[in-house]
């Protein structure tokens, strides 16, 4: 259930059918994102392909006839007559093509009507249709799935295809649940179910005994988990830097060496990273420290090179002695750029009072230490953050008066209207008020948490607030998954008990401290597998941002009893 | 005051939990609970589970952050994949012929053409349309091809290959020169310097101009340019190196490392052929970065074949190990020179079979062997050179060759250690010696 290797094999596999040879990757844009993701350029070379296209209308006319086409496309409208263009006047020798979906007979006809010089050698789909971020993380880079709390019908579909190419790449027909509070949830899981009947015979799988589990759940159940600061350094950098298909630019900082304008941040290929990816901020420090003081310490001794041995030793350890330069030599710079945001923002102060505001711990005292940090002068983004969360999670009878007020201040302080409006917006957008009777269940429930919590003792101010996802996925692992919230779409009279593979889809988008929970989730239950996955990887300001394309065009605020 | 300091007064012994009393012994605690405590015993179990439950909750998050171990998922296979290509192949197949036929007719028109044709004109006028009938354009108001109405600016054309009417957007033109090389008659080349002062070349129709390109364009695509004569030298030099040099480098490097110094000669010789072979490699993939290119792609390709290369002969080259010297190669030998005399004089040929030693097996263990050298870690490596069939001289055989490489990865302190093990077996081999000889049906069984 690893979604890297399953991008990778398919991939090898691609170039592998061609045989032996000078290769080019005809891609799309999103195929780029998707193959770049899982391979590094020097690990492609080895695979003896040479040249990268993107198919677009104004591709070059540079015919070279010598060399074989590794065609790799989503099946979109748009692709199929590109290529059907392309193959009217074939750039390349012979043209092996692979489809990231499923893509329908018309289309292939109309792609061999065109092949009118029989070059096509292969038509496949190979169902490398996501983004594989991690061995249990994928994203469909959706920036935002709709408009007026539904589903915009091209993203629907994007979303279904997504799914669907996971599944097949991982060989899985599974059960489908979904969210029954959000109709999103419902309509996805629906189109699922037609793709499933319609392409019979892709999944006529072989499963194990117990059937794996499609979970499609709805990012207005919990808007509060994208709004907190995180503090483990994937998520830290995507919330500060902003990572964009593994890479982070960095050219907005002042005296930059050219090379660390853009720099590439992927697991795969950077051991330091993958060993550190959800170290906190904290540890990492320590880590970078101890690291820079072993380089030094091996940088010095490369200095005197005096006997022979010396050198050889030198040439022998130069590659690795390079490439790990490089490397800390990044990772300094990105950590250098993270303490200086979590200083300049007040990070360490807005991040406690998060915290406190999400678990609701001394929730009298909300209001007062917002308005101290709001006095503060921390920046508007985090300021209007912290009053969408109090926002979010009060619901005592003068939490209205109090909003009013903070909004009240927040401009006062002049803070830009568009922030203001979030904070509107991100009450629309959650799902539902919390009912009483609910209320007290949930309360029981928060109530043996902080019993455990102080057993434990709490480690860790600034990451107490624990992802619902992280709850559901853990009731779904023992079963205990309320049926009525969360119901099959498929007729089975008694679902087994068990559960060992799940699949999680969250519209709307997941965030990386989700990717880790779901991480460590993976680790302290060893008998299942969990995949997470989401219509796009947000920070908060991209999570905000689809909050306001999503409530746009909606007038009443939730259940009409907040007016303000 | 006294009531609490009786509180905080610290009780021990085996105390009923409940009434505080000490029983001295836990199995009269454990009576007295049972008869007195019973009815309470339901709410201690909760209350044991619920520890117990957060306990094991505590210990597990414990464990996930301190190990910091990496969840495990079998290895996969390939995820599905379906292919469309004899579906392909019939659509291709229909349409092909279909595109043949009419490319064929286009250039027998063209032919027709260009056979005796007029320079004037309107006599040439005259000529086209007696070959090739053209559509009546009365009725048609609009290019076919690109939907603009025709006016006095966007007048009506003809296609001279179909007929077809197009507006001057929509044609393209083919030289006469051009179409007589079309159909192969390259000694009418008098005529077209002739016609090269009136109209000098024909107008098309888009369809028409790209069934005429298709046909020369599959005339060039078998050529090929000298960046793949390269190329293929290069990839016959790496599959040299990968297939063949590597593998025999590796058997001989084995050999010398058991002191066999022989072999030297013919080791430097593999290695100089390997290292000569990269330097081909990257001769090569230089003179094919210096070749001329006109277009972008072909220079970025060059460059990354470049880059490749220079990956490729940096991870074959700098991964052979250095040969030892013939000095350290008789050091070696002399070790286990030593070693087996040690072990004749322990009594009984054991070591035979390790001198019967099979090429194969060899070839088996010296992929570990090469492992060993680069990683950082140092770990004995099982060879597969003990075949006694006695448990003890096995693994008196397993700890020798662990303490030779050990040995050679310099690591003292575990020879110390594995020595004192190897003399405990020695020990425990001869005691069983002389119990086997009390009992002749001694086997390997036990």
């Amino acid at each position: 259930m690893d979604l890297i290797q399953a991008v990778k094999m398919y991939i090898i596999k691609m170039t592998e059918d061609c045989g032996p040879g000078m290769k080019v990757l005809l891609m799309d844009k999103t195929t780029t994102s998707i193959v770049s993701a899982v391979f590094s350029q020097s690990e492609i070379l080895q695979r003896e392909v040479y040249l990268f296209e993107q198919l677009t209308s104004t591709s070059s006319s540079d015919s070279m006839y010598h060399m074989k086409c590794i065609t790799f496309l989503r099946p979109t409208r748009e692709n199929i007559s590109l290529l059907c263009k392309e193959l009217r006047n074939p750039r390349y020798g012979y043209y092996y093509i692979y489809f990231s979906n499923i893509i329908s007979k018309t289309d292939i006809k109309t792609i061999a009507e065109s092949d009118i010089q029989e070059v096509v050698r292969e038509v496949q789909e190979y169902y490398a249709d996501y983004l594989a971020i991690a061995p249990h993380l994928f994203s469909l880079n959706i920036p935002s799935c709709g408009q007026c709390l539904s589903w915009d019908p091209l993203q629907l579909t994007r979303s279904t295809q997504g799914i669907i190419s996971v599944l097949l790449s991982l060989k899985k027909n599974p059960l489908i649940r979904f969210q029954a509070s959000s109709k999103m949830s419902k309509q996805l899981a629906e189109k699922v179910k037609v793709i499933f009947s319609k392409e019979e015979n892709l999944f006529n799988l072989k499963q194990g005994d117990i059937q794996p589990q499609l979970l499609i759940l709805d990012r207005r159940e919990d808007p509060v988990t994208p709004l907190l600061m995180p503090w483990s350094y994937q998520a830290m950098v995507h919330e500060l830097l902003t990572i964009n298909n593994n890479q982070v630019d960095l050219s907005h900082v002042e005296d930059i060496k050219p090379d660390l304008k853009k720099v590439l941040l992927c697991a795969e290929q950077d051991d330091l990273y993958k060993q550190n990816i959800y170290k906190n901020f904290g540890e990492i420090g320590e880590i970078m420290k101890s690291l820079i003081d072993d380089f030094k310490t091996k940088a010095k001794s490369h200095q005197k090179l005096d006997t022979i041995s010396d050198m050889k030793a030198f040439v022998e350890n130069y590659p690795q002695f390079k490439k790990m330069s490089g490397t800390v030599a990044k990772h300094v710079i990105i950590m250098e750029q993270l303490s200086n945001y979590v200083t300049k923002k007040n990070l360490l102060e807005v991040s406690e009072l998060q915290q406190q505001i999400a678990c609701d711990i001394q929730s009298s005292q909300h209001t007062q230490k917002i308005r101290e940090l709001i006095e503060k002068n921390i920046p508007d983004e985090e300021a209007s953050k912290l009053v969408m969360l109090y926002a979010l999670k009060s619901f005592s009878k003068d939490s209205n008066r109090e909003l009013t007020s903070l909004i009240q201040m927040l401009k006062s302080k002049k803070v830009a209207e568009h922030w203001i409006e979030l904070v509107h917006d991100v009450m629309k957008f959650q799902s539902k008020i919390i009912l009483d009777n609910e209320n007290t269940l949930k309360n029981a429930k928060q109530i043996t948490k902080r019993f455990y919590k102080d057993l434990k003792g709490v480690d860790n101010i600034f990451t107490q607030h624990v992802p619902l996802i992280k709850e559901l996925v853990e009731d779904l692992i023992k079963s205990r998954l309320k049926e009525e919230q969360y119901p099959f779409l498929s007729d089975i009279n008694q679902p087994s008990k068990k559960v060992q593979d799940i699949i999680v889809f969250v519209i709307g988008g997941v965030t990386y401290e989700e990717s880790m929970a779901i991480y460590n989730l993976n680790i302290t239950h060893p008998q299942v597998r969990i995949i997470l996955g989401g219509s796009t990887v947000h920070n908060s300001s991209s999570f905000l941002n689809e909050v306001k394309l999503a409530t746009f065009g909606v007038i009443k605020s939730r259940g009409g009893s907040r007016k303000l | 005051m006294t009531e609490a300091d009786e509180e905080n007064i610290v009780l021990e012994g085996f105390l009923c939990p409940i009434c505080k009393v000490d029983f001295g012994l836990d199995l009269k605690l454990f009576l007295h609970f049972q008869e007195a405590h019973s009815e309470d015993q339901d709410l201690v179990k909760s209350f044991k589970d619920l520890f117990g439950k957060a306990k094991e909750k505590i210990l597990k998050n414990d464990i996930g952050k301190k190990e910091e171990c990496h969840y495990v998922w079998e290895p996969q296979e390939i995820g599905e994949v379906q292919s469309h290509f004899q579906y392909f192949k019939q659509c291709r197949n229909k349409w092909v012929e279909h595109f043949v036929m009419e490319t064929n007719k286009t250039v027998v028109r063209l032919e027709k053409l260009l056979c005796n044709l007029p320079q004037d004109p309107n006599k040439r006028k005259i000529h086209e349309q007696t070959i090739v009938h053209w559509l009546d354009g009365t009725d048609v108001t609009r290019c076919p091809d690109c939907t603009k109405s025709f006016n006095i600016t966007r007048r009506q054309h003809h296609c001279r290959l179909c007929g077809s009417i197009i507006c001057h957007e929509c044609s393209c033109f083919l030289p006469l020169s051009k179409a007589y090389e079309t159909i192969n008659e390259t000694g009418k080349n008098q005529l077209t310097s002739i016609t090269q002062g009136s109209t000098t070349s024909f107008r098309l129709c888009v369809h028409c101009g790209q069934v005429l390109e298709n046909r020369e364009q599959i005339k060039y695509r078998d050529l090929k340019p000298l960046v793949c004569d390269y190329y293929d030298k290069i990839i016959e030099c790496r599959n040299k190196i990968e297939n063949d040099l590597l593998i025999k480098f590796n058997q001989t490097y084995n050999l010398l490392k058991e002191g066999e110094s022989s072999y030297l000669t013919e080791a430097n010789k593999i290695r100089s052929d390997i290292v000569k072979l990269a330097e081909t490699i990257d001769a090569l993939s230089n003179r094919i970065l210096k070749l001329e290119n006109d277009t972008n792609s072909s220079k970025v390709t060059t460059k990354n074949i470049r880059l490749a290369m220079i990956q490729c002969v940096q991870s074959t080259v700098l991964a052979i190990p250095a040969l030892p010297s013939l000095k350290e190669i008789e050091e070696i030998a002399q070790t286990k020179r030593e070693a087996a005399e040690a072990r004749l004089r322990n009594g009984h040929d054991l070591d035979k079979p390790k001198m019967s030693l099979s090429v194969s097996k060899r070839h088996s263990t010296q992929k570990n062997e090469i492992k060993l050298r680069l990683e950082d870690g140092w770990s004995p490596v099982t060879n597969a050179n003990v075949n006694s069939d006695d448990p003890v001289v096995e693994q008196m055989n397993i700890i020798k060759n662990y303490i030779k490489q050990a040995k050679e990865a310099y690591r003292f302190d575990e020879v110390a250690s594995l020595e004192r093990n190897l003399q405990e077996l020695n020990e425990e081999y001869f005691k069983m010696q002389n119990d086997s000889g009390n009992m002749p049906g001694y086997s390997t069984k036990n």
